[in-house]
């Protein structure tokens, strides 16, 4: 079973689920976390915890790939928790899907990380700090009190997005230093999804300007191309 | 330069400030009471070497000239400038961007960190901690986490003697589970709770700088020694287990760990959890282990500044 965990607001969450064979896919979102995901979990013996996922009874060893598309719950999902007690229900939550994705031994698109649902441990003066090392050219930027400008963008800069799907480059007609970097970078984080967003102004020098390890799974290619991720061994 | 982020009134921060003071270490105290005042400022650019530049009342200091960083910062939400406002307010806003780009700076950089944000976020999971802990060597408590309430009696039943307590950081307060209790199990559909079945034993509590441990043996008349009356000593522990100590807090990427054991009558170890940012001053001033000493020794020593 492929596991998505997402929330109420993401449409093609269900719809994605819904067109796998029954049974092969489950949603989990913090808006019915309570119905949808039970579970009684051995931290000392993970493997013989029991789940019933949207009804199914299974063991963690039968969740074959996970999608997060989600780096974590807000409260305000948690629509059924007294207000008083919203906030606290979903640090708890958090930090349990948190260990139970860490403790799962199959495929994951992304490997949770101690910061994140959805992957990639960095914020961005730490994989700024790893692209400049692999020599790939990062825009450059001022930040401050979390405020970012960019002295140099002009308003002729476009961005060019590029997302790579396990070793599989999306999108194919962009330039090869394009494809190497999001590789080179997807490599290092150790992530099978990565989406790097450059921008250009002549269509032949780059500049890295952002990241994102959240899957997109509105885009039909996207899609296919993750199953596939999860079908290949 | 030592950079210490924190407040005075901060046992654990003052006692190694002082310490620092006698040791006629070269550092910079920056005020987490005046974050409202403060600002960072990194510039990333395609020749010039970063900079961050951090303004704060009374002092402006370069972040490529600080080899070591000793952080305890507070809730700024609780300051009193920010009395009767909501946390979207302008100057709550501006806090948490100074707060989390200062964290950031440390995370990305190669200096003494003490302790970086992404090792520390372990203790946000006790059930992730829980797993390096053992994948470390030492034993853990029978744990058991449900939201399903048959599921939470059954487990109860096997276990008549356990404890709860939060899954994450939070309300981290542990409850012996009683009659009382069993009335509201139903409860933990709402929530994933956190069983432990109890382990009898004397409390130990190590704290490790990086290769230096200290450790004390602390006798309570409560569960939670912090809530009881409580007396420690100064013992030693097992060398492979102080190996293990040393070992656990190096995995989980820590240079300053407070590690809380248990040695059952069997002479068992075992392991409940790893503070990140322990409260050390309580356990020096209860025992006279010299803590503040190492921690500024360590601080001292470290000599590879930030370079972002």
């Amino acid at each position: 079973m492929i596991l998505v965990i997402s929330n109420i607001i993401n449409e093609d969450a269900p719809a994605w689920v819904n067109s796998f064979p029954a049974g092969a896919a489950s949603l989990i979102t913090a808006s019915d976390f309570h119905l949808s995901f039970k579970a009684g979990i051995f931290v000392n013996d993970f493997s013989s915890s029991s789940l019933t996922l949207n009804g199914t009874i299974l063991k963690p060893r039968d969740i074959s790939g996970i999608i997060v598309t989600v780096t974590g719950f807000l409260p305000i999902e948690f629509y059924y928790i007294d207000p008083s007690d919203r906030e606290y229900v979903c640090i708890e939550v958090n930090s349990f899907v948190n260990y139970f994705l860490s403790e799962l031994k199959c495929k994951k698109m992304n490997p949770p990380t101690r910061r994140s649902l959805a992957g990639l441990s960095f914020q961005k003066i730490e994989w700024v700090k790893i692209a400049h090392n692999l020599n790939i050219p990062v825009m450059p930027f001022l930040i401050r009190n979390g405020k970012y400008e960019y002295p140099e963008k002009k308003r002729e800069s476009k961005v060019i997005s590029c997302t790579i799907i396990g070793d599989r480059v999306m999108e194919s007609d962009t330039t090869d230093s394009i494809q190497k970097y999001v590789r080179m970078l997807a490599k290092t984080f150790s992530l099978p999804y990565l989406t790097c967003h450059f921008l250009t102004e002549n269509n032949r020098t780059f500049h890295l300007m952002d990241i994102s390890s959240i899957p997109d799974i509105s885009n039909p290619l996207y899609r296919q191309a993750m199953i596939n991720y999860f079908q290949n061994p | 330069m030592i950079l210490l982020y924190g407040i005075l009134e901060d046992s654990p921060m003052s006692l190694v400030l002082s310490e620092l003071d006698k040791a006629g270490a070269n550092y910079c105290f920056l005020n987490h009471r005046n974050i409202f005042q403060s600002t960072i400022e990194f510039k990333y650019g395609k020749k010039d070497p970063s900079r961050i530049i951090i303004h704060s009342p009374g002092v402006t200091i370069d972040l490529s000239e600080v080899t070591a960083v000793y952080t305890r910062p507070y809730n700024f939400n609780d300051y009193e400038e920010l009395e009767g406002k909501s946390p979207d307010d302008p100057i709550a806003i501006e806090a948490a961007g100074f707060e989390n780009q200062f964290m950031e700076c440390l995370d990305a950089s190669d200096a003494l960190i003490i302790n970086k944000s992404e090792p520390s976020a372990t203790n946000n999971s006790k059930p992730y901690q829980l797993t390096v802990i053992k994948d470390a060597g030492l034993k853990i408590p029978v744990t058991f986490i449900t939201n399903e309430p048959d599921e939470a009696r059954e487990f109860l039943n096997m276990n008549t003697d356990c404890i709860y307590k939060s899954i994450s950081g939070v309300r981290s307060i542990v409850q012996r589970v009683s009659e009382s209790h069993i009335e509201y199990i139903d409860d933990v559909k709402w929530c994933p709770t956190l069983f432990q079945k109890v382990v009898p034993g004397v409390n130990f509590r190590v704290h490790v700088i990086d290769e230096e441990l200290f450790s004390v043996r602390i006798e309570s008349d409560r569960i939670d020694y912090r809530y009881g009356k409580t007396m420690m000593y100064i013992e030693d522990l097992p060398e492979d287990i102080a190996q293990k100590c040393l070992d656990l807090t190096s995995a989980l990427g820590l240079h300053f760990s407070g590690i809380d054991l248990m040695r059952t009558p069997d002479n068992e170890w075992y392991c409940f959890e790893v503070n990140p940012s322990p409260a050390y001053s309580y356990f020096q001033m209860n025992s006279g282990l010299p803590i503040s000493a190492a921690l500024a020794r360590a601080l001292i020593n470290a000599d590879r500044p930030i370079h972002p």
